[in-house]
């Protein structure tokens, strides 16, 4: 039975902000509740708009403290006239509300137990109205509502066997199997299974990545097919860091040993870099080299995809610490090459139709909008469209249905794809360890760059020092709690040095950040479920985009790109370090030699500045400044004469 | 259903008051067939026989709940005179005398007596001589006409029930039995027996008709056995005859319905009563936002369409929705 799809929230009469009725347009995987705002109403109701009008056929509802609950339909021409289509029903007794047990009941009603009358036609509007009389106590609502219609389907059932239901009374059972995936939805998943699965038409817009605004390392994605490159830079060493797809605790514990290590090793690089280099070639390799230390995106001039060779030289020549990599594993990729095609980023899942099994949010959500964003489609039940599962682990129900029939494979398979933006073989991420083969006979599919675009690229790279570290794992959480601790880190080591001064920028500094974080609370990219709710995403994420580039967060511009800099020597040597960072994380070059060619000297004693000098003596405190502000300020009040 | 429905004279200080007013309320029901003044009357003499103090005035009468002007008036002059004009003039009426006479046969209600006096049948004896006028049901009213007016004492409907409960186990242990009515309230006379039967395997998503045979097997067990002398009807889910413990005992009223398992305790909470208690209670869940009635308890939804019968594990859960305290049978007397 296809679901019927919600389009918005009319009306409610109450919620609670934790848990506001929009949370019912998520369906039943996501079960976020909708709740009455305080305990102890008489009666909650909550008008949904329904994309179309739509014959309803079944309502499944899972209950939040409800006792009874009551759904009417009415149509968008005659709003208020609402006719019962579900009568009251009962999903507590007065002996459950007091004592509290039961609250989560969820009760599934088919076409017969629906009013006669009104089950037979056509609706695009529903009120759901609950009560709650016997516990006063109880702030009461829906966990979920889910509409079916009988619309007609293209495609027949593809299960081999479909158990006949059991019922008792007018209460269908689910159907008895030890199956130990009881996840959230599971049980609704597997109702469908038992059912036909018509295939859900996913648009293949990269909409729904914008739930990961809060991660730097989608939103930078988001930011453009247009210019990246920078990840591509990293697949060698990602390659060879990668032995199997495989996540374990040692190896998130080391990625974040290394990150660290390789922010902290930035400066030193800088230092250890020995005469001021001024050749254009060899700063550019400075550069690159930087930027993989930092783990940023790339800057503009960074070299094309096309270069791979020469990255791959690159990488290993410099990349010292990543000696661990894997034999043979250049040869792989070279040969590799040759069965690739090229794609633009959000094509390039094109014709592929996902199934997810056995992973829970807020992975679940994150591994869909990944693929929908590459232009996948994603279904909630295997159909005969459908091409690749995800699936955590075998003898899922979802694993036995599609073996045999298609792709199984592992989360893991959708985060690399996502991270090297190229689709990768699927051999090695298969879910049965057994079939992991390192054959590359599924061909790859890698982002294609226009050059111009990388002209174009705009001058703003994203402040995701860890995101891009490959050895993070696909986890853009980790990657957030990274960026969190190095940020904090900065934070502290800024704090030693900050003066009277600055304590006012300070505590607008900390009200950002309180806001920042509250805001990735609340929109956190968890729970999206229909595209619809990924396209409303989209423009929700717009908007917060824009205050959050007001708020300086998390974008890291460019504003000392070609600008000169000389660290002066009586700086202490935390505060070397940090002036050096922030420097090249805003695109400026240290040199090394106090010449002509120097525009800034940082210094905290003021210096004496060579005749026909164009340069301007200033204090440490400037460059806090200029990070606080995210841009270039004028450097006068912090001149020193 | 007895036809006298008055409130008892035990403990009554005003009885004298409240059995004109009965007696008042079945001539408004019997001889003008108004359902309202009889109401009226029976409410007003249901709250005067509650009250525990004797009456010495209209005004106070007035007081009391259902009590209005003309009542209290009627009281007034009832108190002053000892009599009632209104009643004297019943009393001296001819056709209401008859009327309220030939009711008094089982069978036979305000129209069809009414219908017989007119056709100039006033008498018991007259009816014996036009059984043609009669049906089915009514003929066993007349046959039975003085042992039906006879109020059956409480130890005699034990001794029924004690019969029904061996017999019906024996049929089926799964049957489940109760004799609702006065007796079930504790009162220490009935004027019927009202048994109530259900079975589990008969639900209300069954239809009666399949599961006909559950009451049918019963009534034929107790014909048998000798209890039951006469049938008025029988259908899938409701029998009316007359019962008798012994050949030469006077043969009585029973009743016995089949209620799917799922409405056995609002059947049995209908069939319990009192009338007027049934009224309270559901004016009671009304308030309270529910419909009841002798099958279900149902929550009304926001556009006044009743919900969905809710699951009822025992009377008291009946109580327990509409949060009405619990009142034991005995206390339904009102």
């Amino acid at each position: 039975m296809p679901q019927v799809k919600f389009d918005r929230i009319v009306s409610c009469s109450s919620e609670h902000p934790a848990y506001p009725a929009k949370n019912l347009l998520l369906g039943r995987d996501y079960s976020r509740k909708w709740k009455c705002k305080e305990p102890g109403e008489e009666r909650i109701s909550v008008i949904i708009q329904l994309t179309q009008q739509y014959v309803i056929t079944g309502i499944d509802i899972g209950n939040e403290c409800a006792a009874f609950v009551e759904v009417l339909v009415s149509r968008t021409s005659t709003p208020d006239d609402f006719q019962v289509l579900l009568v009251m029903s009962s999903f507590m007794t007065p002996m459950d509300a007091r004592s509290e047990t039961n609250k989560n009941r969820v009760r599934m009603f088919s076409q017969k137990e629906l009013s006669d009358s009104v089950r037979q036609e056509k609706w695009d509007r529903i009120k759901v109205v609950c009560t709650q009389p016997f516990n006063k106590h109880l702030q009461y609502g829906l966990s979920f509502i889910v509409l079916h219609t009988s619309e007609p389907k293209s495609e027949s059932s593809l299960n081999p066997s479909t158990p006949a239901k059991k019922t008792i009374g007018r209460f269908a059972l689910k159907d008895d199997d030890n199956d130990n995936d009881i996840s959230v939805g599971s049980f609704f998943s597997r109702r469908k299974d038992l059912q036909v699965s018509p295939p859900r038409p996913a648009p293949a817009t990269g909409a729904a990545a914008v739930r990961d605004a809060s991660s730097p390392a989608n939103f930078s994605d988001l930011k453009g097919s247009t210019k990246r490159k920078g990840s591509d830079d990293l697949n060698d060493s990602q390659k060879k860091k990668r032995g199997i797809p495989k996540k374990d605790m040692n190896s998130t514990l080391d990625a974040s040993a290394s990150t660290s290590a390789s922010v902290d090793s930035i400066p030193k690089t800088k230092r250890n870099g020995g005469t001021p280099k001024t050749d254009e070639k060899s700063q550019k390799n400075r550069e690159k080299n930087d930027d993989r230390g930092l783990k940023t995106l790339p800057s503009p001039d960074r070299s094309k995809i096309k270069d791979n060779a020469k990255l791959h030289k690159h990488s290993s020549d410099d990349d010292q610490d990543h000696a661990n990599a894997a034999p043979g594993s250049s040869r792989e990729n070279q040969s590799s090459l040759k069965n690739v095609t090229y794609k633009p980023f959000n094509k390039l899942f094109e014709g592929v139709e996902i199934v997810i099994s056995g992973y829970e949010n807020p992975g679940r959500g994150d591994v869909r909008d990944k693929a929908l964003a590459m232009g996948a489609r994603y279904n909630g039940n295997w159909s005969r469209s459908s091409t690749h599962l995800i699936c955590a682990f075998p003898n899922t129900p979802k694993f036995n249905e599609v073996q045999g029939r298609g792709v199984i494979v592992i989360r893991d398979w959708v985060d690399d794809c996502f991270r090297e933006r190229k689709k990768l073989s699927w051999r090695k991420y298969a879910t049965v360890v057994k079939e992991r083969q390192d054959v590359h006979d599924d061909p790859e599919v890698w982002e294609l760059v226009p050059d111009k675009d990388v002209n174009n690229a705009p001058q703003m790279r994203r402040n995701n020092l860890a995101v891009q570290d490959t050895r993070l794992g696909s986890d853009s959480e980790d990657s957030e709690d990274e960026i969190e601790k190095i940020r904090a880190k900065q934070k502290l080591k800024k704090t030693k040095l900050e003066n009277e001064l600055k304590v006012e920028a300070k505590e607008k500094d900390a009200k950002k950040d309180s806001k920042n974080k509250k805001s990735e609370v609340y929109d956190g990219s968890t729970d999206v479920d229909s595209e619809e709710e990924a396209k409303n995403r989209l423009t929700e994420w717009s908007e917060r985009q824009k205050k959050v580039t007001k708020d300086n967060l998390p974008p890291l511009p460019d504003f000392f790109k070609k600008k000169t800099f000389y660290v002066s020597q009586d700086l202490s040597e935390t505060d070397r370090q940090s002036v050096c960072r922030y420097i090249t994380a805003f695109g400026g070059e240290i040199l090394h030699v106090q010449d002509k060619s120097v525009q800034y000297i940082i210094s905290t004693k003021g210096c004496k500045l060579p005749e026909g000098s164009r340069s301007t003596c200033v204090t440490p405190e400037w460059i806090w400044e200029c990070n606080d502000s995210q841009r270039l300020i004028s450097p006068v009040l912090f001149e020193i004469e | 259903m007895s036809k006298r429905k008055n409130p008892s004279s035990d403990g009554n200080l005003n009885h004298d008051i409240s059995d004109f007013l009965s007696e008042l309320a079945d001539y408004e029901r019997n001889v003008n067939r108004n359902i309202h003044k009889y109401n009226a009357y029976r409410k007003a003499a249901s709250s005067i026989s509650k009250h525990p103090e004797r009456l010495t005035s209209g005004d106070e009468a007035h007081k009391l709940e259902g009590v209005g002007q003309k009542i209290s008036e009627k009281i007034s002059e009832y108190l002053s005179t000892g009599k009632l004009k209104k009643l004297e003039l019943i009393h001296q009426d001819d056709t209401s005398t008859a009327i309220q006479l030939l009711t008094r046969v089982s069978g036979i209600g305000p129209a069809k007596a009414k219908e017989l006096v007119d056709s100039g049948v006033k008498t018991i004896e007259d009816l014996n001589e036009n059984k043609d006028k009669l049906n089915h049901h009514q003929l066993i009213g007349l046959k039975y006409f003085s042992d039906f007016e006879k109020k059956i004492p409480r130890d005699e409907i034990e001794n029924i029930e004690q019969i029904l409960q061996d017999h019906i186990s024996a049929l089926d242990s799964n049957y489940i039995m109760t004799i609702c009515g006065s007796y079930r309230r504790g009162k220490s006379e009935s004027g019927d027996i009202d048994v109530l039967i259900t079975h589990p395997c008969f639900t209300s998503d069954d239809s009666a008709k399949t599961k006909s045979h559950l009451l049918r097997d019963v009534v034929k067990c107790l014909r048998d056995y000798g209890l039951i002398c006469d049938t008025i009807s029988c259908g899938d889910v409701k029998f009316m005859g007359a019962c008798r413990l012994s050949t030469d005992g006077t043969v009585r009223r029973l009743d016995i319905r089949l209620t799917p398992h799922d409405q056995y305790w609002c059947s049995i909470l209908y069939f319990t009563g009192s009338d007027m208690f049934n009224k309270d209670m559901r004016t009671h869940a009304l308030q309270k936002g529910y419909t009841l009635n002798e099958y279900s308890l149902r929550p009304i939804g926001s556009t006044g369409v009743a919900g969905e019968p809710v699951f009822l594990s025992s009377e008291r859960d009946i109580f327990d929705y509409i949060d009405y305290s619990y009142k034991t049978p005995e206390e339904r007397n009102s």
